[in-house]
């Protein structure tokens, strides 16, 4: 039964293999089969084993220990499988989002070329995720890491004619690049003060370190940079903007349900040596609330429709760090699910959009899709609500709970929180009240083609949004009930002393600040028809500031990759072509020298190689005496 | 006869250590020097040989079989190589009507 | 005991099965007594109770089967079984028929198997030349060809000489302990102040196992027998008759003369030797197969190391080394045969516009250059990581890092054949070549294996 375990990512694996062999040999009905099927199944196992096992998370972990991978002197890294509540979590995430997201892609992506590729990286994708959630130790957790980047990668560049998307794609691997760097140096220094890299191990020697001790603090600010990296966090955050290059389903899979709260899940895993490390986990909290508001903030004067939500992502990441910082693992990983959900829906349903739109992405020119496309509008007001925080929805119960949390250990992150779930209401509103509202303002021809997407896509959002609707429930509050999730997760983290007043009062001043931002959005984008000007257009300094992401992508180019320019031209003339080529093309002759001279030993004359053969056994058998 | 055999452990053993060095070496230079396949075979055959003399010498001074059991295995392989070299000669002269080694030199560098 | 019996009684069957008309008949049979024999191997393992000599893994103080020797034996049968699938679909023409070149190969695989698990010099020296003489035979096996014959003679020269160089050795150190049990020569070893006679012969089968292994500076043979040779003998010889020599090698040291240790400074000079000469005379060769021999002494460096710098880990180390080096080897050999049957060269222009013309075939012979030079994650790199990492925790250091070295240098031919197949353009009339069904198993096989073992080498290291 537990054995089943290794089916899990296999099953991906295995439809990568036959779709990237199979590539132009198959039909695209037998393509999306399999990519779906592979999934499909990795999630049928996955709801079995978490139904079947949930009760046995308690007492200790399931490992599955599949061989040794390393195993040399002190070094033993095997490669095994871990399932426990934090992991069966995120597997049913991975796996049933990505099921959801592989249905979706085959009526979006109907029209590609190239569908076997798309659908083979997708499941490299799935396969290196699960690996990443599902392994015992830190090793075999970075190989998934690297390959959530790589297939990140690789779909973020799927249209690689277009030199835009490919520097896009560029631009979010050398970021991850960045933190991945961090992480490595991480396990080094896990393996050099713990012994090794398994889980297990790892946390029992930490826990005899001291709390605030140097290696303790090193060891997690690195995890944390790595995990900036992944999950978009300041200062790395700059490439999953960028990254929306890709086709949308990848930005609903990747770029907002899974691999960005890779960093998340990081941190929980590794929760142990965190909580022994309280500075870092402040570092944390102030990172991940400047993360939230500097996104919101530059997502409301966004007029792409998927660079939006991109920034929204962001800003909710920001969230889920936020609430790491202050030590509510549980509420980070239930914001993560119903992220998951919500994200996932809107990011589909914007690909929806953009299907009817013919490719267009700009909110300026749409307006009044309600009554073409319903399905669609409703699925996407439900995540609109869900991420504003409307009670009932389930971004409701995940934010308040991260905001109980903030106002309980530091009521200044829970003001900047509270503003950033204010722009949040306001960003999105103005999005889906400019894009489904009012009248259509593109073209006669672009309103001709407006349709309302097929069942494989429509579908999908409609699953999405009940999850998205329902999922709350699964983490109520205190003062309302039984918090299923964090009795099941029961990480050992902070607990919120809050009264049940003040819980109550909290959600009536957050509930209240999103109405007041849904309606700022109303009255400006309906009651007024507003519609952003155009880009020329002269703006308040503040409004410019934001709508060019605060320059940030301007500042790091100043800063850092001016002066690397710099060095690596005075490099590449002085030390490269003087010094290492000339070393290099030297050492290369001279050892090509010296073959072409002594493969003359080689005479060709069976007396001349016995008469050498003589030599060297009495120069060794005199040498022996000597 | 009788007195041959008691008056050879009186013979020391560096003695019959001696000879087989001497005897292989000779067989040893042969191979190096002779040019003709044939000759080369049968310098060969005198350094597995001595290696027999040696083996029985010290057989005989131990007062152990396994040594004379030893050269059993030898002579028999020795004569399984034997057979495998004179066949690779008579192919070679099928080919190149010669037996000379420096014929064949066309493998090197 | 009973895999030898088997493939012995097998090479004299085979022989007969050649006059069936059944072309497959000789094929199935070898290949069945080759997996049935590795099957025998296999149900001894664990069964070494040491205190019980009468136990079926000791045969009479002359053959021991622990679980080194079945690993390796088992590694040895899978190695002949590859050439035997080779050669079912073999379209050189080779001058022996194929049955006779079958029980050649059963030979060999007898005489490797007595090589490596031999307790007594007597089974040793019947090994090594039952392995031999079969391996004179086979590098002739294109009579009318005169670059074979050649080969066969020089080898066969150059072996017989060994020969009598290595029992020159035996009667030495018989001399000296008075048995050919290694486990009776192992206690005049520990004895203090053993007789000089002692030391020459350990030197004399020290040499005797370099010119086996093709070690410098007795590796004169090897490129001019490996070129020679029909292509698969060479590749037999490359794996085979390597991996049974080397073991061979490894249990005659390990069990006997590990106390002592002047010798260890000979075999270090020898490694040191055997890597400079193997890798930068490689890069100057344009064939293909000679640069592969040229190789191969390279890799006999290496696999040195595991000698000189004897522990715990030198049989793990050892495994996992020729396991890669085997099948990285074979999966070559493969694709170099392929490439000579439509080419009619081994030159390295032969390879130009692989990748475009035969892109899976390329891949394989990409793969099985890079895990020969040892780059992460195939087999060849965890091989030469296990070596190294043993040698340096023995403070091996300068050796080391001249073996590092060593290794650039490889990397540098192993890759003109990836630049030449890739970034070289055919001729454009180029057709793309067939692959034979037992090419395409073959090289399927190994190229798992290759990637397998460098993902999870533990797999094998963990055996013994």
């Amino acid at each position: 039964m537990n054995n089943l375990i290794v089916l899990i990512p296999l099953l991906p694996l295995l439809g990568f293999i036959i779709n990237g062999i199979g590539n132009k040999k198959l039909s695209n009905g037998v393509i999306s089969t399999i990519a779906s099927g592979a999934i499909f199944g990795s999630f049928v196992i996955s709801v079995v084993l978490f139904f079947t096992l949930r009760h046995s998370f308690e007492q200790a972990p399931i490992v599955v220990h599949l061989f040794n991978w390393i195993d040399f002197g002190n070094f033993h890294v095997p490669m095994a499988f871990q399932l426990d509540a934090l992991s069966s979590l995120m597997l049913l995430i991975i796996t049933g989002v990505g099921f959801l997201i592989h249905i979706f892609s085959t009526g979006y992506m109907s029209h590609e070329t190239d569908f076997a590729r798309y659908f083979a990286y997708l499941n490299l994708f799935c396969f290196s995720m699960l690996m990443l959630v599902l392994a015992n130790n830190f090793l075999v957790m970075f190989i998934g890491w690297e390959g959530v980047g790589l297939c990140s990668y690789l779909l973020i560049g799927f249209w690689f004619t277009n030199k835009e998307y490919t520097a896009a794609a560029r631009k979010a691997f050398v970021m991850n690049r960045i933190g991945d760097l961090a992480f490595i140096g991480a396990l080094f220094m896990m393996y050099q003060n713990f012994g090794s890299l398994e889980y297990e191990q790892v946390f029992k020697v930490a826990r005899t370190f001291s709390v605030d001790s140097h290696t303790m603090t090193i060891i997690t600010v690195l995890l944390f940079i790595g995990a900036t990296g992944k999950s978009a966090q300041i200062p790395l955050y700059t490439w999953l903007p960028d990254a929306m290059a890709g086709p949308t389903p990848v930005s609903a899979l990747i770029h907002a349900a899974t691999m960005v709260t890779a960093g998340i899940f990081m941190i929980v895993r590794s929760h142990v040596l965190f909580n022994l490390a309280p500075w870092t986990m402040d570092l944390i909290a102030v990172v991940g609330v400047l993360t939230a508001i500097v996104a919101a903030a530059i997502a409301i004067t966004q007029n792409d429709i998927k660079k939006v939500l991109a920034y929204s992502t962001v800003s909710q990441l920001g969230f889920m760090f936020l609430a790491l910082g202050l030590g509510a693992y549980s509420a980070a990983m239930f914001h993560v699910m119903t992220h998951a959900f919500f994200k996932a829906l809107l990011f589909l349903g914007s690909g929806s959009v953009i299907h009817a739109c013919s490719g267009n992405q700009d909110i300026r020119t749409m307006g009044g899709l309600k009554k073409h496309m319903p399905i669609t509008h409703a699925t996407f007001l439900v995540g609109c609500l869900a991420i504003a925080g409307i009670p009932f929805f389930s971004g409701f119960f995940s934010k308040d709970e991260i905001l109980a949390f903030a106002f309980d250990q530091q009521p200044i992150l829970w003001i900047v929180a509270a503003i950033t779930a204010g722009l949040t209401a306001f960003y999105m509103f103005r999005l889906y009240f400019l894009t489904f509202r009012g009248t259509f303002r593109g073209t006669h021809e672009q309103e001709y083609h407006l349709h309302e997407s097929p069942v494989s896509m429509t579908v999908p959002l409609i699953i999405l949004a009940i999850l998205a609707s329902l999922a709350g429930f699964l983490g109520l509050p205190h003062v309302m009930g039984h918090n299923i999730l964090e009795h099941f997760l029961s990480v050992n983290g902070n607990v919120l002393n809050l009264s049940s007043g003040a819980e109550v009062a909290l959600m009536v001043v957050s509930v209240s600040i999103a109405t007041i931002g849904i309606f700022i959005a109303y009255y400006l984008y309906v009651k007024r028809s507003m519609v952003p000007e155009a880009d020329a257009t002269p703006k308040a300094m503040t409004y410019r500031w934001s709508q060019n992401k605060f320059y940030v992508d301007e500042l790091y180019d100043y800063l850092i990759l001016k002066p690397i320019h710099f060095i690596s031209k005075i490099m590449y003339s002085g030390i490269e072509l003087l010094g290492i080529d000339a070393l290099v093309n030297g050492s290369g002759n001279m050892v090509t020298g010296t073959g072409n001279t002594i493969k003359y030993l080689q005479y060709g004359k069976t007396s001349y190689y016995l008469f050498a053969m003589i030599i060297f056994i009495v120069v060794i058998l005199f040498s022996l005496f000597i | 006869m009788n007195t041959f055999l008691s008056t050879l452990p009186a013979v020391p053993i560096n003695s019959y250590i001696a000879l087989s060095a001497v005897l292989f070496c000779i067989g040893a230079l042969g191979v190096m020097i002779r040019r003709n396949i044939i000759i080369m075979l049968m310098c060969i055959e005198l350094m597995l040989n001595s290696v027999n003399l040696l083996l029985t010498a010290f057989s005989s001074f131990k007062n152990d079989a396994d040594g004379q059991v030893f050269v059993f295995f030898v002579m028999a392989v020795a004569a399984a190589e034997v057979a495998v070299g004179l066949g690779i000669i008579v192919m070679i002269y099928r080919n190149t009507f010669s037996i000379d080694i420096d014929r064949l030199s066309e493998l090197k560098n | 005991m009973n895999s030898i019996i088997l493939l012995s009684l097998l090479t004299v069957i085979n022989l007969f099965a050649g006059f069936s008309k059944n072309k497959n008949l000789s094929f199935i049979l070898s290949f069945i007594g080759i997996a049935a024999s590795a099957i025998l191997l296999g149900i001894l393992w664990n069964g070494n109770d040491v205190t019980n000599i009468l136990a079926p893994n000791f045969i009479n103080h002359m053959l021991s089967f622990d679980n080194t020797t079945i690993v390796f034996g088992v590694l040895l049968c899978v190695n002949a079984s590859l050439i035997v699938l080779l050669l079912h679909s073999h379209e050189e023409p080779m001058d022996i028929p194929a049955a006779e070149f079958l029980t050649l190969v059963l030979t060999m695989l007898v005489g490797a198997l007595c090589m490596v698990s031999y307790t007594n010099l007597t089974m040793l020296f019947l090994g090594l030349e039952i392995l031999s003489i079969s391996a004179y035979i086979l590098a002739g096996a294109k009579k009318r060809d005169y670059r074979s014959n050649e080969a066969a003679l020089k080898y066969y020269l150059m072996g017989a000489f060994t020969t009598g160089v290595f029992l020159f050795g035996v009667a030495l150190i018989y001399g000296a302990t008075g048995s050919f049990d290694v486990t009776e020569i192992a206690k005049y070893a520990a004895l203090p102040n053993p007789q000089s006679i002692y030391y020459v012969g350990i030197i004399l089968l020290m040499i005797a196992f370099a010119f086996k292994i093709a070690a410098a500076p007795f590796h004169f043979w090897t490129p001019d027998v490996y070129t020679g040779a029909p292509t698969l003998v060479t590749a037999l010889m490359s794996t085979l008759i390597k991996t049974a020599a080397i073991v061979a090698f490894y249990r005659l040291f390990n069990t006997c003369f590990a106390g002592a240790t002047n010798w260890s400074m000979i075999l270090m000079i020898m490694a040191a030797i055997t890597m400079f000469i193997g890798n930068v005379t490689a890069i100057v060769q344009t064939n293909v197969k000679r640069m592969l021999a040229y190789s191969s002494i390279a890799h006999s460096g290496y696999l040195l190391f595991a000698l000189f710098a004897l522990g715990n880990n030198s049989g793990a180390s050892l495994l996992v080394y020729m396991a890669g080096y085997t099948f990285a080897s074979i999966l070559a050999f493969a694709g170099i045969i392929v490439v000579q049957h439509n080419m009619h060269s081994n030159d390295l222009n032969a390879f130009n516009g692989l990748g475009k013309r035969n892109p899976i075939l390329a891949v394989c012979i990409t793969i099985a250059m890079l895990s020969l030079a040892g780059i992460p994650p195939l087999a060849g790199f965890f091989g030469k990581f296990y070596i190294f990492t043993n040698a340096l925790k023995a403070d091996y250091v300068a050796i080391s890092l001249w073996a590092v070295l060593m290794s650039c240098v490889g990397v540098y031919y192993y890759l003109r054949i990836v630049i030449n197949m890739f970034f070289k353009s055919a001729e454009p009339d180029a057709k793309e070549f067939i692959l034979p069904a037992s090419y395409q198993i073959v090289m399927g096989i190994c190229l798992c294996l290759v990637v397998l073992l460098g993902v999870a080498p533990g797999i094998l290291s963990g055996l013994i």
